[in-house]
């Protein structure tokens, strides 16, 4: 289908962006700054021409729904939340150094969604559980918030380099390839404040939704656990930050912390767990 | 207070107890999705040792949530959240509603942002000037004018500060309305198709629990996606029956329950009814012919076979079909895995004939003496519906409390609170001097950016600056 095939030119751009970045860390000229930009807004305009033909041909089908409904379509899905995360954040601020971090996991996702034989990628039918307008709110919401977190991960993992390499100082050779430090910080928090409220909003349209479906808005599966020990994390983050004015490293240390429990949230829960979830496999 | 109960006071409102809490929690919840909750005993002591699992139950491991320590947790974390937020609440609405619009140099020392100008006049029309430009930028403006010094004072969400409290009284708030969910009940109820209850056993304890209505399901359906084969829809037709009066119907599914009283009733389940109902499709041919007669029919439903005087009756239908040691049939499950049907043959004058047809078998067991060949085509078996019922007068408690929640973190994040301090003193009547300050909780550059474009404002209008 034509869909596979654009996610799959996606995914082949998104590993040259990763090559593309690369470079750039080691020639550090505008060129390759520009290819960057240009491969990542191409990339992207596939990943959403595909997705979106998906969404189209899943109508063809005679069961037509958003391609969030299964672990080909939401990795595929956050994948594309994540590069508009990540996009907002290069031109807003001009720094290109967090995509040689960021584009490996988005190619390794939509690679490993695309490849292995672990991940179904037709186009099935929604089962009843999952008809709800809630399945949009729920998901979009979330994981634009898990997003969120993946760039603030990704920039604290440059703080901690930097500190370790140049100390706390705010000014050093690095110049303009890796951003101050100060405003590394302020791009972790705006980050995780961004995705704790998107995560808030996510975890109660899930819990609305539940109420319709199951009706019980909490069960203590282990995905809405791992979601609140996740809301718990971030909400130290943010208490540390704005009330005891943590800053710098324990803030990039904490954010890290939050991310793991992102990742286990979204991925860990379904493959080492078991729950009402299930169905996200 | 005394010495002790200070302390007490102290130990609830401070933040350090927070993250140990929320921590601590974070820990205990990955207990809880880590050990399987409320499952059977085999279940355990197939993943753990006898001793293990001894130590897990005792502890409440095993239906982690509901353990009176945890519970305790939770409530301690109420706690001090209720306290933080009220210890910080005074202090907060002071600094909101105590403005003084004039710029004492004392306040200035507090103040992150300073800026000092030198102007050759400053006409009252420079002043209306400087007033609309902190209105547009701001808001509009407090003017005092003290001797011959005159003070502006503008200041913009000034509500911000109280975020903290929203966010957290939504979170109280959510609590309150889980604890009134404790009123309310969780069970579930099976109801066969054209059979109606009131009773609903209760999930946590399997008590009966009688309400004051009935339910009938009317009809249960699941429906299949064409192409895939996949169920797409699970739909029960219910009646509320209400002192003897149908007052309501609804088709339900997942995801769209009926509410009736406070009471939602969910789609769970689905089965076929015990006692082997439903109807059955059958074809009676006459021994040497071709062509036979199709009939739909229920259980002890005599009916005239088409074209005869005989007549027929379905005496029992078996969903799956299976004899014991003693040549009793019983039916192995409620799946219609091998579907039979005992039918008795009433002709006039003989003796009533009877005999066994299976579905999945359509030559099995069909005797040549018999005077019809019955095949069994098509089994309707009856359904049941299993439905969740549930009363939780806490839910909307709980939606207004995640609406706190949105709103105060909204505010929090996105809501900064402006003030600016602008004080022109005369000193003679060729300079006046400009001193601008002022404070922000958000996005300190654009704030300073602000001072600066002010300042700039003044000194563009202000014909001459030093």
């Amino acid at each position: 289908m034509l869909s596979s095939k654009l996610l799959g030119i996606a995914t082949f751009l998104y590993l040259i962006c990763m090559a593309v970045h690369f470079i750039y860390l080691f020639f550090r000229t505008d060129f390759f700054k520009k290819a960057a930009l240009i491969l990542i807004g191409t990339a992207f305009c596939a990943h959403t021409a595909g997705l979106g033909l998906r969404w189209y041909e899943s109508y063809q089908l005679g069961y037509g729904h958003i391609p969030i409904s299964n672990f080909y379509e939401t990795l595929v899905s956050l994948s594309w939340t994540t590069v508009i995360i990540y996009g907002v954040i290069v031109l807003r601020y001009k720094i290109h150094v967090f995509g040689a971090l960021l584009f490996p996991i988005v190619s390794a996702a939509m690679a490993y969604a695309s490849l292995s034989p672990n991940v179904r990628d037709e186009i099935a039918p929604l089962i009843p559980a999952l008809q709800s307008n809630w399945l949009t709110y729920h998901v979009l919401t979330c994981f634009f918030g898990y997003s969120a977190f993946a760039v603030s991960f990704v920039t604290s993992i440059v703080y901690l380099v930097k500190t370790r390499t140049t100390g706390q100082r705010q000014h050093d050779a690095s110049g303009e390839l890796i951003p101050s430090l100060a405003l590394m910080d302020d791009i972790m928090y705006k980050t995780v404040a961004v995705g704790f409220l998107l995560l808030t909003v996510g975890i109660i349209t899930g819990s609305v939704w539940a109420h319709y479906a199951w009706g019980s808005y909490w069960s203590w599966d282990p995905k809405e656990t791992w979601s609140l020990i996740t809301w718990f994390i971030y909400a130290v983050f943010l208490h540390a930050r704005l009330t005891r004015g943590w800053r710098g490293r324990r803030m990039a240390v904490v954010s890290i912390i939050g991310f793991c429990c992102v990742l286990f949230t979204f991925l860990g829960v379904n493959y080492l767990l078991s729950g009402l979830h299930s169905y996200a496999r | 207070m005394s010495v002790f109960a200070k302390k007490i006071w102290r130990f609830w409102v401070s933040l350090r107890l927070t993250i140990f809490l929320l921590i601590l929690l974070s820990a205990v919840c990955v207990i809880g999705t880590v050990v399987p909750q409320n499952e059977s005993e085999q279940l355990y002591l197939q993943a753990y040792k006898p001793s293990t699992y001894a130590v897990l139950r005792a502890t409440g491991a095993t239906d982690l949530y509901h353990a009176w320590w945890f519970q305790l947790l939770l409530g301690a974390f109420t706690l001090n959240l209720i306290a933080c937020s009220l210890h910080r609440l005074p202090r907060v609405l002071r600094h909101i509603t105590r403005i003084d619009p004039v710029l004492t140099d004392e306040r200035m020392g507090t103040l992150a942002h300073v800026r000092q100008i030198r102007l050759s006049r400053f006409t009252p029309d420079d002043n209306a000037r400087f007033q609309h430009t902190l209105k547009t930028h701001v808001a509009s403006p407090r003017v005092v004018d003290q001797n011959g010094t005159v003070f502006f004072f503008a200041e913009s969400g000034r509500f911000a500060p109280l975020s903290f409290f929203v966010t957290h009284v939504g979170i109280v708030v959510i609590i309150i309305g889980v604890l009134v969910g404790a009123f309310g009940f969780q069970g579930f109820m099976n109801l066969a198709e054209g059979e109606s209850s009131s009773v609903v056993i209760d999930k946590q304890n399997k008590a009966q629990r009688q309400l004051d209505f009935m339910v009938r399901c009317d009809k249960f359906d699941v429906l299949y996606y064409e192409t895939a084969g996949m169920p797409r829809d699970y739909l029960s037709t219910l009646t509320i029956i209400d002192n003897g009066h149908e007052v309501l119907t609804k088709t339900i599914e997942v995801n769209d329950p009926l509410t009736y009283k406070g009471i939602y009733f969910y789609q769970s389940s689905y089965g076929i009814a015990s006692g082997g109902g439903g109807e059955v499709l059958l074809r009676f041919v006459r021994p040497g012919q071709q062509e036979g007669t199709e009939h739909r029919v229920s259980v002890n439903q005599r009916f005239t076979i088409a074209g005869t005087q005989d007549e027929g009756e379905v005496e029992m239908i078996v969903p799956d079909f299976a004899m014991d040691g003693n040549g009793q049939v019983f039916s192995r499950s409620q799946e219609p895995k091998n579907p039979a049907v005992r039918i008795a043959i009433y002709s006039p004058g003989r003796q009533p004939y009877r005999l066994w047809s299976f579905a999945n078998f359509p030559d099995f067991h069909q005797k040549p003496d018999a005077p019809y060949a019955v095949h069994f085509l098509q089994y309707y078996p009856r359904y049941y519906t299993g439905l969740q019922v549930t009363r939780d007068p806490g839910v909307w408690i709980v939606w207004v409390g995640c609406c706190a929640l949105i709103v105060g973190i909204c505010m929090s994040f996105f809501w900064s609170h402006r003030r600016v301090w602008v004080r022109v003193e005369k000193k003679n009547d060729r300079l006046y001097v400009v001193t601008l300050a002022g404070t922000c909780s958000k996005n300190k550059e654009a704030f300073h950016n602000l001072l600066n474009r002010l300042a700039a404002v003044l000194t563009h209008k202000g014909a001459s600056s030093c």
